[in-house]
């Protein structure tokens, strides 16, 4: 069972995505900003991440950023999430190293292909 | 000093605390004044002169009736001596009578006679001392005492009647002598007033133009410059004052035109401010009102499926509807984002090569459930292999959503149609529908933001009515355009057609940063020489790749001490220079470009992340460009900055306003030609290389600006010449409208001071060099 860590400040939205994701069978673990993030992708080690990249302590630009320098956590595929297709955010999203991106309000059957992709893609790395 | 007087004069006119048409009577009155002074001045001539006259005539009658005693005297001597030999009673008598009529014509001479008076008194004691002895001779001839009385006679008459002869002779020769003493008087007195009257007729004259002069300037001036003042209001400039010294009607209305340019400055300020507070406002409301309905819209899908997985399947499309209003209200939001940060400057473009197959294939997934739910047909016509645009991809996707959303939305039962259409440099999307079309007066305000057709519409069809505001700013930010043809009740299309590689607003080519080897200056390539300053590689590339690509030659320095050596060594034609630097950092290497006498002069752009712009300017820089780096916009700026590096014919017939203009344009690096006139320009041309620029004079003897731009437009050879009018002539709209077309710029030399005028004629060209420059590296 792939876990998947979201990096949400906004309780709702967390809420409400890791209990979608759970109702697809992942096993979900979430952090409130930048930092946590960080510490929870250390600890938890998960398949994936959900990266909200307006976060409070520390953006998830920078977060991204660090997790891709890291060696521990640099292969964990990151999809950045923001709240807006037209403000640019997208191409800083993948300069920062995510892997992927989306915007929300969150299309879950959209989110879905590209985890699955993700997973999928890992997967066979790994 | 008769310019300074003047305006002294004009200024103190100006001054006086009176109306203007006090001013004006006054100066009227002043005139009047003056003339019937000089009327005045002239009669009182006259009446010398007449005067004058009238004692000549007299003097003349004087003459006349002395002459007349003169001979009178002779004639009467020689008869009373022939009457008295005679020795007969009636020659006695005869002789007597007519010397008493002689007494009686002496009596008379003493009324015309004035000076000679003493004169003519001893000619009177003389003929009564005569006449004496004539009687006593008489009485003794009478008495038969004839040997007595011929040597009383001979004794006693002869010499009186000498002496007699002798006065009258006098009398005559003075008066003559008084005439003419009179006429020569009479002369000189005239000379003299006829030059008195001449000189203050002329001081008069001279008087009331200058009167006329002042006060009329001290208006004329004054109306001028806030005539001046309110062109400048109307071009939008209000940072200017009028300054003029009138105390009249004038002054008052510089007063308020002074007023309502700084109420216009400060409403106009409001404006802006206003305006960009609108759009921060917009945006932070949409991102506060994004934030709950993700949840609404999150929560309301979650449901659904939970809903649908545990078989409560009547709450299923209520939850959909509370989703469709929450998406639909997103996407009200998002629009609205969209338009203020178009309007507010604010939208970028992400440009990059976009594969058209698979992007109008998404297209099609995602309309095709929209336009068949209205029964219609949906196709998609497309060439075998679309190709590429260079363009920014969502903003093309959600262009063509906005308007096949709408065709599917209008139309019933019908067709919808999406086509490729590929020209040489374009690429055309054509949507077209079968639905209820548009009027004239529809289609009159179809892209303005919030305008559906009309209100009916929007209830009917929902939609936010800025999708159609929103298309047409991304066609236009793209370097394409929307058009549409409609008809009411027949269908409606919509074409967008857009550049195969849209005018980069951002830069966004990554083929650009390709690194290049230090290129130094070629010889015989006359191409601008650009110096890009920057410490850090990839930064330095891309600016050099920027650089290349608008067609320039480029040289790199990584530090300031390299900078200002290649500078010395090569004297780019323009600088970018970054600020943080090791070592000497750019505001050194600016400070030191501009007190190095040779090196002063070249334009530097400071490129840098800081927001000193303040210090940039004052520290000498001609412009000041932020990083990350706008393409565009600095490619711009290089354009508007690169000078020199070729010929400009100057047509003047004015040798000193030739070589004012020369003497600037020298200091610019461009080399100079002059031509007095038309038929010389012609010639000049006829022998030499086609100029970079001609700077026309209009008013020139022989062949005039006018005449000299018709016969170039007889000579297509010539047309790519630039020709701008530097003229001190006030043109008309009709001679503005004749030389617009033919001519690249018009500037008047009054408008400003001549260098900046010509800053602005080589601003202007070089742009247009710039250009295709830019034309030739896209090539």
């Amino acid at each position: 069972m792939a876990k998947i860590l979201i990096v949400e400040d906004n309780e709702m939205n967390r809420d409400m995505l890791s209990r979608r994701l759970a109702r697809r069978g992942y096993a979900v673990v979430t952090a409130v900003d930048g930092e946590q993030g960080l510490v929870a992708a250390e600890a938890e080690r998960p398949d994936l991440i959900l990266m909200d990249m307006s976060l409070p302590v520390m953006d998830g630009w920078e977060a991204t950023r660090r997790l891709k320098a890291e060696s521990a956590t640099q292969a964990i595929p990151v999809i950045g999430l923001t709240a807006h297709a037209m403000t640019g955010d997208r191409d800083k999203a993948m300069a920062a190293g995510c892997d992927d991106y989306d915007t929300k309000p969150v299309e879950l059957p959209r989110l879905l292909e590209k985890i699955e992709a993700l997973l999928g893609r890992s997967g066979m790395a790994g | 000093m008769i310019g300074r007087l003047d305006r002294l004069l004009v200024g103190a006119v100006a001054r006086l605390p009176f109306r203007v048409q006090t001013k004006l009577l006054a100066a009227f009155l002043a005139i009047a004044a003056l003339l019937i002074v000089v009327g005045a001045a002239g009669l009182q001539v006259l009446t010398g002169v007449n005067e004058r006259t009238v004692e000549l005539i007299r003097s003349e009658r004087k003459i006349a009736a002395y002459r007349q005693v003169q001979h009178d005297t002779t004639s009467q001597l020689y008869r009373v001596t022939s009457a008295l030999l005679a020795n007969d009673d009636r020659s006695l008598d005869s002789a007597l009578r007519q010397l008493n009529q002689f007494g009686y014509d002496l009596e008379r001479l003493q009324f015309v006679a004035k000076d000679e008076g003493e004169l003519l008194g001893r000619v009177k004691q003389d003929y009564d001392r005569f006449v004496a002895v004539v009687n006593k001779v008489v009485e003794l001839i009478r008495h038969g005492n004839v040997a007595e009385a011929r040597e009383v006679q001979l004794k006693e008459t002869q010499p009186l009647a000498n002496s007699l002869e002798r006065l009258t002779n006098q009398l005559v020769n003075k008066a003559e002598a008084d005439m003419v003493a009179g006429i020569d008087a009479s002369e000189s007195a005239y000379r003299t007033a006829k030059l008195d009257v001449i000189l203050f007729a002329i001081g008069s004259i001279g008087f009331a133009l200058l009167l006329g002069r002042t006060i009329s300037w001290s208006l004329v001036g004054p109306i001028g410059e806030i005539d001046a003042r309110l062109s400048r209001i109307a071009e939008g400039d209000f940072t200017q004052r009028v300054a003029i010294a009138n105390h009249d009607e004038l002054g008052a209305l510089a007063a308020n035109v002074n007023r309502t340019c700084e109420q216009l400055g400060a409403l106009y300020q409001q404006l802006e401010a206003a305006s960009q507070h609108k759009s921060a406002f917009l945006a932070n409301m949409s991102h506060e009102l994004r934030t709950p309905l993700n949840a609404v819209i999150g929560y309301s899908e979650m449901l659904q499926e939970m809903a649908e997985d545990e078989g409560f399947d009547q709450f299923v499309p209520d939850l959909a509807k509370i989703r469709d209003a929450g998406r639909h209200l997103l996407n009200l939001i998002n629009d609205i984002l969209d338009l203020s940060k178009i309007e507010a400057g604010k939208m970028d473009l992400y440009l990059e090569e976009v594969d058209l197959k698979p992007l109008v294939e998404e297209v099609r997934s995602i309309v095709a459930p929209l336009a068949t739910s209205g029964a219609n047909r949906f196709d998609i016509v497309y060439p075998d292999d679309p190709g590429t645009l260079y363009t920014d991809r969502t903003k093309l996707k959600q262009s063509l959503l906005n308007l096949l959303g709408n065709a599917s939305k209008f139309t019933q039962h019908g067709r919808v149609a999406l086509e490729l259409r590929a020209s040489d440099e374009e690429m055309s999307f054509i949507v077209s529908d079968t639905g209820i079309g548009m009027t004239e007066e529809q289609l009159g305000r179809l892209f303005q933001a919030f305008s559906q057709a009309d209100a009916s519409t929007t209830r009917r069809y929902g939609g936010t009515g800025l999708g159609l505001a929103i298309t047409k700013h991304f066609c236009e930010m793209l370097g394409g355009r929307i058009t549409v043809e409609s008809e009411a009740g027949a269908g409606s299309t919509f074409t967008i057609t857009l550049p195969v590689e849209a005018a980069p607003e951002a830069f966004a080519g990554p083929e650009l940063v390709a690194a290049t080897p230090l290129e130094t200056a070629g010889v015989g390539d006359h191409r601008a020489l650009v110096m890009v300053v920057d410490d850090d590689p990839p930064s330095r590339e891309l600016l050099a790749a920027i650089v290349r690509r608008e067609g320039y030659r480029v040289i790199e320095a990584a530090d300031g001490e390299a900078a200002l050596s290649l500078a010395r060594e090569h004297r780019p034609d323009i600088i970018t220079l970054d600020v943080l630097m090791p070592r000497l950092d750019g505001w050194a290497v600016l400070a030191a470009l501009k007190s190095d006498v040779g090196l002063r002069e070249i334009p530097v752009i400071i490129v840098t992340v800081l927001a000193d712009r303040g210090i940039a300017l004052s520290l000498g820089a001609t412009e000041f460009v932020t990083k990350p780096v706008d393409r565009a916009r600095l490619a711009a700026v290089i354009r508007e900055n690169v000078q020199g590096g070729g010929t400009v014919l100057i047509v003047d017939d004015d040798p000193e306003s030739r070589d004012l203009v020369r003497r600037h344009l020298d200091r610019l690096g461009w080399t100079i030609a002059e031509a007095a006139d038309g038929s010389d320009a012609f010639e000049w041309l006829a022998r030499n290389t086609p100029p970079a620029m001609i700077l026309l004079d209009l008013m020139m003897p022989g062949m005039d600006g006018f005449a000299f731009l018709e016969e170039m437009g007889n000579r297509p050879e010539w047309h790519d010449i630039p020709i701008v009018i530097l003229t001190a002539k006030q043109l008309g709209a009709a001679e503005r409208e004749l030389l617009a077309g033919r001519t690249r710029d018009i500037i008047e030399k009054g408008a400003d001071d001549l260098a900046t005028v010509l800053r602005r004629a080589v601003a202007r060209l070089t742009r247009s060099k710039g250009a295709l420059a830019a034309g030739r590296a896209n090539a």
